[in-house]
């Protein structure tokens, strides 16, 4: 059911948009029938953005599921633990110091930066008394973000790449283009199959960390690759779309609800809702204002909010 | 922390003199040098055209709109922290700024920018915002048996600031194109109510405000205590603390509203304040509004000088120094 919804929401972010294409067209072009200026559009520009959408879903989503995974926190999530923001600085440092970065430039500044931030936060939570999922983390991964994203805008304002910065961080989708796609298809793919991979693991590790040890699971280098994964995914995800809020907070949460406490079905069931969710949402932010494009960041936040509110006060227990 | 009582009062008077060297320095420095001895001469009204119109209507109401600004935040978040027993509170993260924000936007939307009874609407739009998203972040971060969790608190403004300004945004892209950039430079922190009309209504209010906050800090200190002794010596608890929300949350939108969002400052300046002129309020608050006005008059002299001509809005200043003292105070908040 949900593959269907997925294709429909893929259907529908083809067909509408500023001009909106009609149906047979829209067939014409995923059958490969016939070739007019509306396939054109298609081709050209709604299929690429589509599928760039529909990607940083899947990863962002997935990375969130797993970040709640680890830590047990309802609230860890990408944009919530500094991962974004720090992708967003290291690249308005590297457009700094390299005038025309290619993809693969951005790609490796977004994962750089996520890595560094990723790293920061996780330390300053792992240090003192705390666990990992005492809220202390998320306070911490709020003050990483704040001071990444001043740092980032500091450096954007003096060396005048308030523009570029301003395009890439609210609205990166619109120029997504088929190279850019194929520089980070790889990553979010292995990405997404590790995810695949380890749920099982992930379940384990989520209701029980002692169980896990004694079913010999190395929990130390399990956490490690988890790491990994996550600020590749994200890093990835940003690379191609610029700072994208609360979708990894939300799906995951979702997903819960429809399928239970199982990493073994939340992280299948995340991949795909989170693609139509962002499939959606990325839709939602050409249509409010045509002919103009509202920064999908800002429609995802409207959204979010009334669920991230219900989660914060849910929240304080552990979750499966 | 300072003892003796003359040593605080002489520590009053030398941030003054601090203060009053800022605002002169200020005057002088910018994207136009102006010598001190013609800041002197243009002050007792002799100066050159040029040096007095710059004086006069470009930097002085710059000056005093971030120092009524500075103390309104370290205020405000002074209060709060007292009232929350939490010292993350500030108003920027509590979301009250970007609550003010989304109430200035809506203004934006509906009234024109150029209407001179804007300078009223939009502290009124703003003070709207912030109550109602402030009512929000009080109602879900309550808990079952009627006390506030202050993590949820934090969080939930967290929350709230990041998904107001999409709505923010959003708003105005429905709007306009040209004023997304508005929104943008509020969101970053740049005083744009920089004229003498926006002084002229914000100084009153805050400083009827403050005086009302300062004639409180008996009550501010006990509520400081726990529910038990506070409720022993006699205070009624509940109405004192929406009074003092209340206030602290109009001081902070008000200057919020007329100049740009900036965080940071009510959780630095009131800690600061706290560990120098000790617990009670009745010094701590003199200490904060000092500070509070110094720093942010400081970091906008900062902002504009080290990049011009356009420099860096103050706000991204104060997140520079702000934000890793979050972080220290998150990594070392033993409760």
């Amino acid at each position: 059911m949900l593959l269907i919804a997925l294709a429909l929401s893929l259907i529908a972010g083809l067909a509408f948009g500023a001009a909106n294409i009609p149906m047979s067209d829209v067939k014409a072009f995923i059958l490969g029938l016939e070739s007019n200026n509306n396939t054109i559009i298609l081709y050209e520009i709604r299929f690429p953005r589509v599928i760039a959408a529909g990607l940083v879903g899947m990863a962002l989503s997935v990375s969130g599921a797993y970040m709640q995974g680890i830590t047990r926190n309802p609230l860890a999530s990408p944009s919530l633990f500094g991962i974004t923001a720090g992708a967003s600085a290291a690249l308005s440092f590297s457009l700094v110091a390299f005038k025309n970065i290619n993809p693969y430039g951005v790609l490796l500044a977004c994962l750089l930066g996520s890595l560094t931030a990723g790293l920061l936060v996780f330390s300053i939570s792992m240090s003192g008394r705390h666990s990992l999922s005492n809220n202390k983390t998320i306070l911490a991964g709020a003050a990483v973000s704040t001071l990444l994203y001043a740092i980032s805008d500091a450096i954007s304002l003096r060396f005048s790449l308030s523009k570029q910065m301003t395009m890439w961080a609210s609205s990166g989708l619109i120029g997504s283009s088929y190279k850019e796609i194929l520089v980070v298809l790889p990553i979010i793919i292995i990405g997404l199959v590790l995810s695949l991979a380890y749920s099982k693991k992930l379940t384990l590790l989520s209701l029980d960390e002692e169980l896990a040890v004694s079913l010999g699971e190395n929990v130390k280098t399990l956490r490690i690759v988890f790491f990994f994964m996550v600020t590749f995914l994200t890093g990835s995800a940003i690379a191609l779309s610029g700072s994208i809020v609360f979708v990894g907070l939300v799906v995951p949460h979702f997903v819960r609800k429809l399928v239970g406490g199982d990493y073994q079905r939340i992280i299948p069931v995340s991949i795909l809702v989170g693609a139509i969710f962002l499939i959606l949402a990325d839709l939602a932010s050409r249509v409010v204002n045509i002919p103009y494009e509202t920064p999908v960041t800002a429609v995802l936040a409207v959204v979010s909010y009334p669920l991230f509110l219900y989660v914060v006060r849910k929240g304080g227990g552990s979750i499966g | 922390m300072v003892k003796h009582k003359e040593i605080k009062w002489l520590s009053y008077l030398l941030l003054t003199s601090l203060a009053l060297v800022l605002f002169i320095g200020g005057l002088s420095f910018g994207f136009l040098k102006i010598e001190w001895a013609d800041v002197v001469r243009t002050l007792l009204g002799s100066g050159e055209k040029q040096t007095t119109f710059t004086i006069f209507t470009l930097r002085m109401p710059r000056l005093l709109i971030t120092f009524i600004m500075g103390i309104a935040l370290a205020i405000s978040g002074s209060v709060l922290q007292s009232l929350t027993r939490n010292d993350l509170a500030d108003p920027g993260i509590l979301g009250i700024n970007s609550g003010a924000g989304l109430g200035v936007t809506i203004a934006y939307l509906f009234f024109d920018f150029g209407n001179s009874n804007i300078i009223y609407i939009l502290p009124l739009m703003g003070l709207m915002g912030a109550g109602v998203t402030f009512l929000i972040t009080l109602v879900f971060a309550t808990e079952r048996n009627g006390a506030i969790n202050v993590d949820k608190l934090v969080l939930i403004g967290i929350g709230s600031a990041i998904a107001l300004s999409g709505a923010m945004i959003l708003c105005i892209s429905s709007a306009g194109r040209e004023d997304v950039q508005f929104i943008y430079g509020w969101l970053s922190g740049n005083i744009w109510g920089d004229k003498w009309p926006f002084v002229r209504i914000t100084a009153p209010i805050v400083l009827i405000m403050i005086l009302w906050i300062y004639s409180k800090a008996q009550t501010l200190n006990i509520l400081g205590l726990d529910d038990i002794s506070a409720q022993s010596l006699g205070v009624d608890l509940k109405k004192e603390r929406k009074l003092l929300i209340t206030a602290s949350v109009a001081l902070a939108s008000i200057v919020v509203s007329v100049a740009g969002s900036i965080s940071f400052v009510g959780l630095i300046i009131p800690h600061i304040a706290k560990k120098t002129y000790g617990p009670k309020h009745q010094y701590n608050l003199i200490g904060s509004m000092l500070l509070g006005g110094i720093f942010l008059m400081g970091a906008d002299l900062l902002g504009r000088n080290i990049f011009p001509p356009q420099g860096l809005p103050p706000g991204i200043v104060v997140s520079l120094i702000g934000a890793p003292y979050f972080l220290y105070l998150v990594v070392h908040n033993n409760r």
